[in-house]
């Protein structure tokens, strides 16, 4: 049994600053609109269950636990997939408008996953109706539609409240499909890196829903390449503007990286699904370095930052500690691995490498002192006083944040029982 | 704050849908294409892609050819050598095999002078080959004026005949077939002799106390081929 190091850090991250989220949110004292305080416990809670997925497939396939990684796994994003698109729902502006609708779509939602697990179950894990049909579309559509509009927002090109939601909207989409934009230009060129990723491979529906899936979300980031292009020109560059460049930078030169070599795997990110075959020691580490990298490590940090610039999780007296500890543990933990990665690439003596890793930490730890109060001091606030009509409120009281909070301690451990159980139950998973 | 609780809302609001209607269009004309690409374009690939792929490796011959010839007093040995920069093998080429024919002749001149005692031997070092080839012919020795090949084979396992090979891709198996570290080196012949004299061959003008050895030397070369079988 081989640990995937990086994956299992990278759980290890995710669940971290799930369940500390999910304590800032307890304990936090400052009123938080609906959407927000929703958006903060699904957010939670979708790191929780990339964090249990990424730390079952770190374990790999190749162990006699095979079915609880793979069950186990897969349920755990059947829950982060249902989470996304519940979040897209509501935040940061909310397409569901009144408690009713809030509660069909929370429905709607369990119905999408309950036919999920089911097909999982009763069908075949490579069924198309397992393959999270629609997940990419219908979050990152959403998503690009709020960047459209606020970004483009006539005669609000300086207003910092309506351009603050769009950047917002970008992170957003940055956060979940990042790592795909690595591949954007192998759709285009029709790249084998491209079109062989699938999620387990065997089923030509199964892998076309699921490259349809990594399709949409290049799709969205040309359109906000595009935008942003667009902004340039017109000399209003943001600082999220700056990392759109980048991860389509980087996407330009993987084509030139991997040319037209088979890079299977679920999204080019931690390859969880079929692995990684015939690659060169240079596209190994180009991997790694991009999609892997967001993947395990990005993905927390641009959470952390999303939860507290935006005031998703408002800090006060109260929750400070728990606030700067998550952040401390979070950072250094992350600096510590990704320094691990360097050397594995390019190899240092231990001496030089605790040396380098107690400077980077320190430095980590530096930074995280002078900026963690920039970060929680002035969170971007929205609803917005201008364009307050796209954020309705509604009223929801502590229990309703705390029986989703439970619903989804149930959902979890028992989705992870039935992974047991089909384990014990020596079902054939392909 | 809104009293339009649609959930429509978002895409007509401001705009009357033209960022809605801007972005259901790319998706659709982006899903199009990703279609067409997966369904028409690269269906067999993807249909194939954990077929592992075959490869013929198929392999181009030639040979290079030389001469030279050796005075060797009674009771010497003298040392001929072949590389790949004596042969001027052009670095493309890959060594497979040497063969070297040790011919001599009695040159005395005397009357029923036998054939003098010529021993060839290649030490299996100096040049990178596949020493332990059953089919080498590293030593070789005889007295009756016969012509002696020696054997090295130098590139190992290849046997020229074309190859079906499987997984991987097709740079593996070429760099397979183009290791230039097998014929690096110096090869070294050997060669002794020990003069047989007539009777009589106290008489003057009777002496023989050298032999000229004829060396012929023939050198292998291939150059891989390798195509991709589709599937």
């Amino acid at each position: 049994m081989v640990v995937d190091g990086l994956l299992a850090v990278g759980g290890i991250l995710s669940f971290a600053l799930g369940i500390s989220g999910l304590i800032l949110i307890r304990k936090q004292k400052f009123e938080v609109i609906w959407n927000k305080h929703f958006a903060a416990q699904v957010l939670c809670w979708m790191f929780i269950c990339k964090g249990v997925a990424n730390s079952l497939y770190s374990i790999g396939y190749d162990t006699e636990y095979t079915n609880i990684v793979v069950y186990g796994g897969h349920f755990s994003n059947v829950i982060f997939c249902g989470l996304l698109l519940l979040i897209s729902l509501i935040f940061p502006v909310p397409i569901l408008r009144t408690r009713k609708q809030f509660k069909i779509g929370i429905g709607a939602i369990l119905v999408y996953a309950l036919i999920s697990i089911g097909a999982v179950v009763f069908l075949d894990i490579s069924s198309p109706l397992a393959s999270f049909p629609g997940m990419y579309l219908t979050g990152c559509f959403i998503w690009t539609l709020v960047y459209l509009k606020f970004r483009f927002m006539k005669g609000e090109e300086s207003n910092e409240e309506v351009q603050g939601v769009a950047d917002l909207a970008i992170l957003m989409v940055i956060l979940i499909v990042g790592h795909i934009l690595f591949y954007w230009v192998g759709m285009f060129t029709r790249a084998n890196y491209f079109y062989f990723m699938d999620l387990y491979g065997g089923n030509l529906l199964n892998d076309y829903l699921w490259s349809q899936g990594l399709a949409v979300a290049v799709l969205f980031g040309l359109v906000i390449l595009c935008g942003e292009i667009y902004q340039a020109t017109q000399g209003r560059l943001r600082n999220t503007s700056y990392i759109v460049f980048a991860y389509m930078a980087l996407g330009v030169l993987s084509h030139i990286v991997f040319g037209n070599s088979v890079v299977t795997g679920s999204d080019g990110g931690p390859l969880s699904g079929t692995e990684v075959g015939g690659l060169s020691r240079l596209q190994t580490v180009w991997t790694e370095l991009t999609s892997t990298l967001h993947f395990t490590m990005m993905r927390p940090l641009l959470g952390l930052y999303i939860l507290f610039r935006y005031g998703l999780i408002r800090i006060s007296e109260d929750n400070e500690q728990v606030g700067k500890t998550t952040s401390i543990i979070l950072i250094v933990v992350a600096t510590s691995a990704l320094l691990e990665l360097v050397q594995s690439l390019i190899p240092l003596t231990e001496m030089l490498s605790a040396g380098i890793l107690g400077i980077a930490i320190a430095f980590g730890i530096g930074w995280e002192e002078r900026s963690f109060q920039t970060l929680i001091s002035d969170p971007l606030r929205f609803p917005i006083r201008t364009k307050g009509s796209y954020f309705p409120e509604l009223d929801f009281d502590k229990t309703e944040h705390y029986r989703f909070d439970k619903a989804l301690m149930v959902i979890i451990p028992f989705l992870l029982f039935v992974a047991l159980l089909l384990h014990w139950s020596q079902v054939e998973p392909f | 704050m809104s009293d339009d609780t649609s959930i429509a809302f978002l895409a007509k609001e401001d705009d009357s849908g033209k960022a809605f209607a801007l972005l259901s269009a790319v998706v659709i004309v982006g899903l199009a294409f990703h279609a067409y690409s997966f369904f028409i374009v690269k269906e067999n690939d993807i249909v194939n892609k954990y077929t592992a792929p075959k490869y013929a490796v198929s392999f181009e011959q030639s040979s290079l050819q030389g001469s030279d010839s050796m005075l060797i007093a009674d009771g010497e040995t003298d040392v001929f050598q072949l590389s790949r920069d004596i042969i001027e093998a052009d670095s493309s080429l890959m060594m497979a095999k040497i063969s070297i024919s040790i011919s001599y002749e009695e040159t005395s001149g005397a009357i029923a002078d036998p054939c003098d005692d010529v021993l060839g031997q290649i030490p299996p070092n100096g040049m990178t080959a596949d020493w332990g080839h059953p089919d080498n012919v590293l030593s070789d020795s005889n007295s009756d004026c016969n012509t002696m090949t020696l054997v090295v084979h130098v590139y190992p396992q290849y046997t020229g005949e074309a190859l079906q090979e499987e997984g991987y891709n097709a740079e593996h198996w070429e760099r397979m077939w183009t290791n230039t570290t097998h014929g690096s080196g110096i090869l070294e012949l050997e060669v002794s002799v020990d003069t047989n004299s007539a009777p009589g061959s106290a008489l003057p003008g009777n002496d023989d106390d050298n032999e000229e050895i004829n060396i012929q030397w023939t050198v292998e070369l291939f150059e891989v081929d390798v195509q991709a079988v589709p599937v």
